[in-house]
């Protein structure tokens, strides 16, 4: 079944539209798009149930941890922070996709975002609420956790990072849900006339669409709080990483203490959150067959910036790494030797430098006008590189301290155990539930944003299918 | 509730109310300087009850133009010789020991002084001797404060960058503020136009 056929099958939102979309454009886009809120068929409700079987069982790990005390763990004295840091440093970069593509795309007048920014904002939003917690799986006693707001010490980045995680938190969700009002008023009017939506969820649509009709007092103060949010998140998204990499790097450790982490970690997280978009819109794309509307363009813009911050990654790991090496501390060649030694982490760090940056760069780099699948499966491996490297920056520190272990006749290994790799899984399931059921809540394309696009400036500067140029300008029937 | 707690920390400090002041009795925190005086020891259970407590008087002494502790124990009045004691000086985390004599004829028992040995602030040495029980007599110890020979200057910033610092520079406090409501006044003012979309919506 292709694209159409799918379109005309599916019921979609083929109800009344609001003034300022009831264009033959506008039905025809809140059809193709809104099929994707219809209820789960039997694929997607095994999906969920295989989603909602993995949280279970990673809950059922946190509470034996809880019960059992970090013992459970892997993490001893030496390694204090494990996977469970590395989630949290993998899933706050992924949370960059949402500012990267919506917010630095909006500033600088990229209209082909259109389509993609509901999406990178949902990621955003998802990856923190799944990323923010997992420092508390990491704490011992979790019970503490308000003594970091009564005891907290503003010299420490730790408390920073509290402060700027809560703000893009706060930013995230009103960034997401300010782009999202036009399309709360869509659904409100569509259920209102089409009977097909719930009555409790219709009052959410109703009440969250503000009662927007489109109005030019509307449109103003709209627009006005879009830029302004567009302005503000990303300096704040941009300190959020630099802030996290503070946590490490304001530490005095060896491969930790440097300058350039802040950068370095701002340019990863923009790395894997790009990349992460690119598979939600695969996905997305192949699951609700959206080809109209997620392009092969998209993908090729979008494979550009993911090769243009590969380059900027693999720059930055050579420049952080050489320094270290060529300095040649004692308790950094301990470091080097432990990170690219054959005896531990050597394996693991090549191959991520390999399989993670150097084949994501080459695949990128292929001619991509006919296929998508390069670029997905870049940004697939560049997903697995990224996360693997952040528990290279961790762990490898951690069992490296500045006294040699040897000489207190101590042998410091880490390896997680089935606890923490359940609990990881959970979080990863619980990122795709979110992400799935807000699918299900919000049409995953903007709607206005696309309707709006295609009749100002054109199906091609939108980046959507150029067939959807023809309804421009039609009467409603 | 109130009520419950409160009984409950009363009931709490009651029942350690012996072992406070037995502690209170042992080590005089205050740092203030006291005449010596005796008391019994925290002492083994096996010879806690052996026999009468003899009595230990701490104080600074000179012999032989050397300064000395000496600690004279009498058993009912009378010199006790041969008495081991142990002589200790009370720091921060535990008791520091500085010697052990054995008693002469006088009863008395000496250690060198402990010269160079830092006072806290308040400068002083709070002294104890301690003997242990035998089968004639209990345990018991005794002790004075002294002046010390090096008074310690308290640092009026111990750890000007720590992140145990009692206070956070002001220069970061004030980085911090301004960035942290810069950008909450915006989500305040992006709030405002969304009360006014809603405004307009519901004219």
């Amino acid at each position: 079944m292709d694209s159409k056929q799918l379109e005309e099958s599916a019921p979609g939102l083929a109800g009344t539209m609001p003034p300022e979309f009831d264009t033959p454009l506008g039905h025809h886009v809140a059809r193709a798009i809104g099929k994707t809120l219809a209820p789960p068929r039997l694929g997607g409700k095994l999906w969920i149930g295989f989603l909602l079987l993995v949280i279970a069982a990673g809950l059922a790990a946190y509470i034996m941890q809880l019960v059992y005390g970090l013992a459970m763990t892997g993490m001893r004295d030496y390694v204090s922070w494990g996977v469970y840091m590395t989630n949290f440093v993998f899933f706050i970069g992924v949370s960059h996709a949402g500012t990267l593509i919506s917010a630095i795309l909006r500033v600088t007048n990229a209209e082909w975002r259109r389509p993609i920014t509901r999406m990178a904002e949902g990621i955003t939003v998802f990856a923190l609420l799944v990323g923010a917690p997992m420092v508390i799986v990491d704490m011992g006693r979790p019970d503490r956790l308000q003594h970091v707001l009564w005891y907290g010490r503003l010299n420490s980045p730790i408390l920073w990072d509290v402060l700027s995680v809560t703000t893009y938190i706060a930013g995230s969700f009103v960034y997401l849900y300010v782009a999202s009002i036009p399309d709360f008023a869509i659904l409100a009017q569509q259920g209102s006339t089409g009977n097909i939506f719930s009555a409790f969820r219709l009052r959410i649509y109703r009440f969250f669409s503000l009662g927007y009709r489109g109005t030019p007092a509307q449109k103003h103060h709209l627009e006005r709080a879009l830029g302004t949010m567009a302005i503000v998140i990303i300096p704040v998204a941009v300190s959020v990483h630099t802030v996290v990499s503070w946590v490490f790097g304001m530490t005095l450790r060896p491969g930790w203490h440097s300058t350039i982490f802040g950068p370095y970690f701002v340019i990863g997280a923009i790395f894997s959150g790009t990349a992460g978009i690119v598979l939600a819109m695969a996905a997305f794309r192949r699951i609700y067959h959206l080809e109209n509307y997620l392009t092969n363009r998209h993908f090729r813009y979008l494979g550009t910036l993911l090769l243009v911050f590969n380059i900027l990654y693999i720059y930055f790991t050579l420049s952080e790494y050489l320094t270290t090496w060529y300095g040649g501390e004692a308790v950094d060649m301990r470091l080097v030797d432990m990170l690219m030694g054959v005896n531990h982490f050597g394996p693991l760090f090549w191959a991520t430098i390999v399989f993670g940056l150097f084949v994501p760069a080459f695949l990128l780099v292929l001619p991509t006008k006919k296929s998508i699948a390069p670029i997905v499966i870049a940004a697939f491996l560049v997903n697995i590189g990224m996360w693997v490297k952040r528990y290279l920056i961790i762990i490898p520190t951690m069992l490296t301290p500045f006294i040699d272990p040897k000489a207190a006749d101590a042998s410091p290994s880490y390896i997680p155990t089935v606890v923490e790799w359940t609990i990881t899984a959970a979080a990863f399931a619980f990122f795709l539930l979110l992400f799935t059921l807000f699918a299900k809540f919000l049409p995953i394309i903007s709607i206005w944003e696309t309707v709006e696009g295609v009749e100002t400036l054109g199906a091609g500067r939108t980046g959507v299918s150029e067939e959807l140029d023809a309804l421009v300008g039609k009467e409603t029937p | 509730m109130r009520h419950i707690v409160g009984l409950l920390s009363l009931l709490l400090v009651l029942a350690y109310a012996p072992a406070i002041r037995a502690a209170d009795g042992i080590m005089d925190m205050s740092g203030h300087s006291m005449p010596g005086h005796s008391m019994p020891a925290a002492a083994p259970a096996a010879t806690a009850a052996a026999g009468p407590v003899p009595q230990i008087l701490v104080a600074p002494r000179q012999e032989e133009g050397k300064r000395m502790l000496g600690a004279t124990v009498t058993l009912a009045g009378k010199p006790l010789v041969g008495a081991k004691v142990n002589f200790y000086v009370e720091r921060s985390f535990g008791l520091l020991d500085i010697g052990q004599d054995e008693s002469l004829d006088d009863g008395v028992a000496a250690v060198k002084f402990p010269e160079g040995l830092p006072g806290g602030t308040v400068g002083k040495l709070h002294i104890i001797a301690k003997v242990a029980g035998t089968a004639r007599y209990a345990p018991a110890a005794g002790d004075v404060t002294v002046p010390a020979d090096i008074v310690v200057v308290p640092d009026p910033d111990p750890f000007p960058r720590a992140i145990w610092a009692p206070h956070a520079p002001i220069p970061l406090i004030l980085t911090l503020a301004i960035a942290l409501g810069g950008v909450w006044t915006t989500y305040v003012f992006v709030l405002l136009q969304l009360r006014a979309i809603r405004k307009a919506g519901h004219p």
